[in-house]
């Protein structure tokens, strides 16, 4: 050790002869520098404890004042990074100057226990243990407890508002996007941890070149072999009810498997259990989703839950394999099956407003409806560290019928509809490394075929089919097939903080159309404008250079994208000789910035342009009978439609205050080279068709909101509104009329906790909607809904709800509904159970009445709805 | 097409950087804090990590769950989100504070010296280190410390210090609250963390309370008003979660810093 320096410049005896001393002095460093922080103390000699204490100040000075009787004194003066310095002085009065020198010698290090911290990245683990309340049965009751993460009405999971991109069970991806299932039936108590893997990258080879900004969730479990699932049986009246589920599940470290059998007549949606959130990584320009190309006529369906409206008879089975082949190499199955049969009772009274005229259609409607679907998925998938490879073999059919009387004052109409349709795609995605660069290759491949049919009794558009005289029947044929490619080639190569990834491919889509209309006895309408033998090419040489650049820190956010495609579309009619052509290079550009202006202020503004064309739906030459009273033809140019979209806003957020405050507004403005036209004829039967004119469209809409939560009275208070103003061009009954419509949207909400078992929310809706044409407005209609729910806590294993609701319009004459809903939970203890008791509409209200209106319509509807009815269900894990 | 695209490209030069500032630390002391969380139930004791990083003449103190969220993001499940950086230079304190999943940031600042301790002659030993009883008062508790002359910081857990060295234990009487050391180290080369004290809004002690009780006793509203969209498939769900947070809100009535 060095040698310390010791200098006494003076010492003055002031109180010679009293025990309290007082001890002042400065501490420097070895270069004279003033020390401040250090600490200076004072014992009575080396071993015992400390009697009084100083620390030196910004000039190194310090004062330390002892009482000690004792002749002699031990002064210690310490400095992080300097040796201590130590000294015996006299007990005297005395000023000090305490010099220090460095010392390289480390403090002693001390570990109780070991915190290692494992190097996690971005993995966040929650102990479902932690989360878990004694009424929670499965995982997704658990899982909504966890900050930031939403789970949706449809059972779509949310983090930080973002959809998850992946849902593991132990690191395997069996349900590719059916996650519902897992989550709505593994038991909690078979969970250890729930494991947010934030940024997650699922392909292996992407990580460290595609940075993520979504999140996976990852369910740990408690055993290598795990079974679970849960089973839920009910029963009610009337008439008679039931519902009845089990989803039995295994997991094993190299196999997973869940099957589900469900049926109910509650109106219970079964087919939510089976709804794919999976969203296509390497994209997709083509699908084989199924075309509605006719229609029955139908009722508007009521705006509250389906179990209080829908009469279904339905059974859903499904079943989901996983088999790990061999180290990342997984073969995955899932196929679902789903049977349902739905009665849909209503009348609706519909009044067009034409610039010459008004129309007044009253249907009375009675429809059946006959649903049988098939869907499978075969994947097989390596997620290597250098390779990545999937392929998703996928089919879908669906045999559904529907029937539909319709009843009108002077005549009776029925409707049947076939349409069967079945697709099969393949979905293939390679990646390598090539040295430091990724090579992508996909190629997705598909075909789908339509054969629709509806028949109309008696035949309608009699004018058209039959010089105006009555006529037995009318049935149009649709049957449509398309096959696809799209392949891509690209790499991608990380560049410092940016990632490069242009991508070079092309695609192809192939339609054919073929539609028909037979009279009575066969008798097929031979006119070419009643037919379609349409081929549609669709064709795409994309060069996709989508540079993304994301400047976040801390008070700025923008982005930018900048695609770059050329599209080309011809369409050919073997009935016409003209073909119709189009081919166009586009830019899409988008722009967003985001920026903090103070603790409490930020702004936002973006921009877009967009280009929208014609698809087949909207693009074929003969008349097509979609509906029993509409006739559609677009026998005009291919659609072109540019759109811009503005949007700016402000927020203010104090939470200090509880105060919350934002406005917004946005405008678009679209051109488009067709206009289309709509004949309305007296009984309601409506002709469209597209006319090739120049026209654009506009709207404008603001936002305005706040909240303010009282704390003595425990309750937040919103209110929100909203206006909307639009504006477009229409050809009615062969006049050009501008249509104005303007909307405006008050909603309030009151929420309170009146004491800890009572819980009130009170909320309310006023909107009224206004159209017309320029010369003056033709209708306003105004709806309001008022909804109160009351929650009962008596103890802590049951809660009582109740709720009414009132919905009214200023249109209808007895239009004004009143709802009141109960609803009782108990839940056991042992055997672990929860029985759910809910009488639902318990005025027996037979219809809701609503009306809305559209650009030149409205409509009065009301929907029959099923009777006061009590349910009891008994839920339980298997 | 290049004269479409230049205007866009331009817009990259522009970029933006916000001032931080980089704080090096040479030494970390680690406490296991167990304290009482409901006063009424002498059997909701609960316990947690904190981490005291400590250099020449200034320090940052945090559990040590909020510690990994300020380095990888994320939240890590602690119940104590504040930061505090002490200056013994400027004899300032600073209580940084992210609520509301992160939306917003809030500080506060005070005067170093909180306590008039007053040295007791007891001696006693914690880990190898000889420590020494110091007693004082701090915001309606009285606490009793004992800290280690061999480590001369004038640091502590919480917003103790000012006594010469470290403080290894604190306790106050009612034992409601109490830190102990479980760990120290020195680090080879210094470790630098960044921060950047100026986007956290200035307000005084009692708003940031005041706000931190608004936010436990009903964290949904609290989110869905700092803009996070939370929804839940059935009102019941909601209702039952809501119930669950304001048990725990009651149950979490026994804070370190009383009321006077």
């Amino acid at each position: 050790m060095e040698k310390i320096l010791f200098i006494i410049l003076s010492i003055f005896v002031l109180f010679a002869g009293y025990s309290q001393t007082e001890i002042t002095g400065q501490v420097l460093d070895d270069k004279s520098k003033k020390l401040s922080g250090a600490t200076v103390m004072i014992s009575k000699d080396s071993v015992s404890s400390i009697l009084a204490y100083g620390i030196s100040d910004a000039d190194g000075k310090f004062k330390v004042t002892v009482k000690s009787e004792s002749e002699s004194l031990f002064l210690k003066v310490s400095y992080i990074g300097f040796a201590t310095f130590e000294k015996t002085i006299l007990n005297k009065a005395q000023q000090l100057v305490v010099e220090l020198s460095p010392s390289s010698e480390a403090l002693k290090e001390v570990i109780v226990k070991s915190e290692i911290l494992q190097q996690r990245g971005d993995t966040l683990s929650f102990s479902v243990a932690a989360f878990k309340g004694k009424n929670d049965r499965v995982i997704a009751d658990v899982l909504k407890k966890i900050p930031g993460i939403e789970i949706r009405p449809n059972g779509g999971i949310y983090y930080k508002d973002e959809p998850i991109q992946k849902y593991y069970i132990e690191g395997l991806d069996m349900l590719e996007g059916r996650y519902n299932l897992a989550n709505n039936n593994l038991s909690a108590d078979a969970v250890s941890k729930i494991e947010i893997l934030e940024n997650h990258q699922p392909v292996k080879v992407l990580d460290s070149l595609e940075f993520s900004e979504r999140a996976s969730i990852n369910i740990k479990l408690k055993k290598d072999i795990t079974f679970s699932g849960t089973a839920t049986a009910g029963i009610g009246a009337a008439p008679l009810l039931w519902q009845a589920r089990v989803t039995p599940m295994v997991f094993t470290k190299k196999r997973q498997a869940i099957v589900t059998y469900q049926s109910n007549n509650t109106g219970v949606d079964a087919s939510g259990e089976v709804l794919n959130f999976s969203q296509n990584f390497y994209g997709n320009n083509f699908d084989i989703d199924k075309e509605n190309w006719v229609s029955i006529q139908n009722v508007s369906l009521p705006p509250f839950s389906s179990e209080r409206w829908l009469d279904n008879n339905v059974h859903l089975l499904s079943g989901n394999i996983l088999q790990r082949i061999k180290k990342d190499l997984d073969l995955k199955l899932n196929i679902s099956y789903l049977n349902d049969y739905q009665q849909q009772d209503g009348s609706t009274q519909t009044r067009y407003f034409t610039p010459t005229d008004t129309i007044d259609v009253i249907e009375n409607t009675n429809n059946d409806i006959f649903i049988s679907k098939l869907e499978g998925e075969l994947t097989l998938e390596n997620n290597a560290d250098k390779n990545y490879f999937k392929d998703q073999l996928a089919f879908n059919g669906s045999w559904n019928a529907k029937r539909g009387l319709i009843d009108r004052p002077d005549t009776r109409i029925m409707q049947q509809m076939g349409n069967p349709f079945f697709g099969i795609k393949n979905d293939l995605g390679l990646l390598r490394t090539v040295g430091k660069q990724l090579i992508t290759f996909t190629s997705n491949t598909g075909f789908a075929e339509n054969n629709q049919d509806l028949l109309v009794k008696p035949g309608q558009f009699e004018a058209i089919f039959n010089d105006g005289e009555p006529y037995e029947q009318l049935q149009q044929l649709v049957s449509t097939r398309k096959i696809y490619t799209d392949n891509s080639a690209g790499f991608t190569k990380a560049l410092g903080k940016f990632t490069i990834a242009p991508k070079f491919g092309f695609s192809i889509q192939n339609q054919q159309l073929d539609t028909d209309i037979f009279l009575e006895d066969g008798e097929e309408v031979l006119d070419a404008d009643f037919k379609n033998r349409t081929e549609f090419v669709e064709s795409s040489v994309y060069f996709k250079n989508s540079f993304r650049f994301k400047s976040k820190d801390e008070t700025w956010n923008l982005s930018l994208s900048t695609p770059l495609e050329f599209k080309s579309f011809r369409l050919d009619d073997d009935n016409f000789e003209e073909t119709r052509e189009l081919d166009r290079l586009i830019f899409e550009p988008y722009f967003s910035m985001n920026k903090k202006l103070s603790a409490y202020w930020d702004a936002n503004a973006s921009a877009a342009l967009r280009y929208d064309f014609g698809e087949l739906q909207q693009l074929y030459y003969g008349f097509l009978l979609n509906g029993y009273r509409n006739l559609n033809r677009y026998n005009a140019p291919i659609s072109e439609e540019t759109r811009q979209i503005y949007n700016a806003g402000l927020g203010y957020r104090n939470p200090l205050k509880q105060l919350f405050l934002s406005a917004s507004y946005s405008y678009n403005y679209s051109e488009n080279n067709l206009l289309y036209s709509s004949n309305i004829g007296e009984n309601g039967t409506t002709i469209l068709e597209a006319v090739a004119l120049d026209n654009n469209s506009d709207n404008h809409s603001f936002r305005a909101g706040g909240s303010k939560y009282f704390r003595k009275m425990k309750t937040t208070l919103k209110l929100n509104t909203s206006y909307n103003l639009s504006k477009r061009q229409q050809l009615l009954n062969n006049t050009l009329a501008e249509v104005n419509t303007r909307s405006l949207n008050f909603r309030g909400s009151l929420d309170a906790e009146i004491s800890s078992w009572l819980i009130a929310n009170y909320s309310g809706n006023y909107t009224t909607y206004t159209s017309g044409f320029e010369d003056g407005d033709f209708q306003t209609i105004e709806t309001h809904q008022h909804t109160l729910d009351l929650y009962f806590y008596p103890k802590d294993n049951q809660y009582l709800s109740a709720g009414g609701e009132y919905y009214g319009n200023s249109l209808s004459e007895n239009g004004t509904n009143y709802f009141v809903n109960l609803g009782y939970q108990f839940t056991f203890e042992k055997p672990k159970m929860d029985l759910n008791i809910s009488w639902r509409n318990i005025l027996n209200t037979d219809t809701f009445i609503n009306a809305y209106n559209n650009e030149y319509y409205y409509v009065q509807s009301s929907y029959r709805l099923r009777p006061s009815q009590v349910l009891a269900t008994l839920k339980f894990t298997l | 097409m290049k004269s479409i695209l230049m205007p866009f490209f331009l817009c990259f030069s522009v970029l933006f950087y916000a001032q931080k500032t980089d704080f090096q630390y040479s030494y970390k002391a680690t406490y296991n804090l167990e304290y009482q969380e409901d006063s009424t139930d002498e059997n909701s004791i609960l316990s947690e990590s904190f981490v005291l990083y400590l250099s020449d003449g200034h320090s940052r103190y945090s559990s040590l769950g909020t510690a990994i969220e300020d380095s990888i993001g994320g939240s890590e499940g602690s119940e104590f989100h504040y930061m505090i950086y002490k200056n013994y230079k400027e004899n300032q304190l600073i209580l940084t504070e992210k609520i509301t999943a992160d939306k917003y940031k809030f500080k506060y600042k005070q005067d170093l010296k909180t306590i008039d301790w007053e040295i007791q002659p007891e001696n006693k030993e914690i880990l190898g280190f000889t420590v020494q009883k110091a007693t004082g008062s701090f915001a309606g508790r009285n606490y009793e410390a004992w800290f280690a002359p061999e480590l001369p910081f004038l640091d502590g857990p919480y917003k103790f210090n000012g006594l010469p060295g470290l403080i290894l234990e604190i306790s106050d009487l009612k034992d409601d609250y109490h830190f102990s050391l479980t760990e120290f180290q020195e680090f080879e080369k210094p470790v630098t963390k960044t921060s950047n004290l100026d986007n956290y809004k200035l307000v005084s002690q009692e708003e940031l309370d005041q706000f931190r009780d608004d936010n436990n006793r009903d964290p949904i509203a609290a989110m869905r008003n700092a803009g996070l969209k939370i929804a839940f498939s059935k009102k019941e769900h909601e209702i039952e979660t809501r119930k669950m947070l304001s048990e725990k809100y009651e149950r979490r009535n026994n804070p370190i810093e009383l009321q006077e």
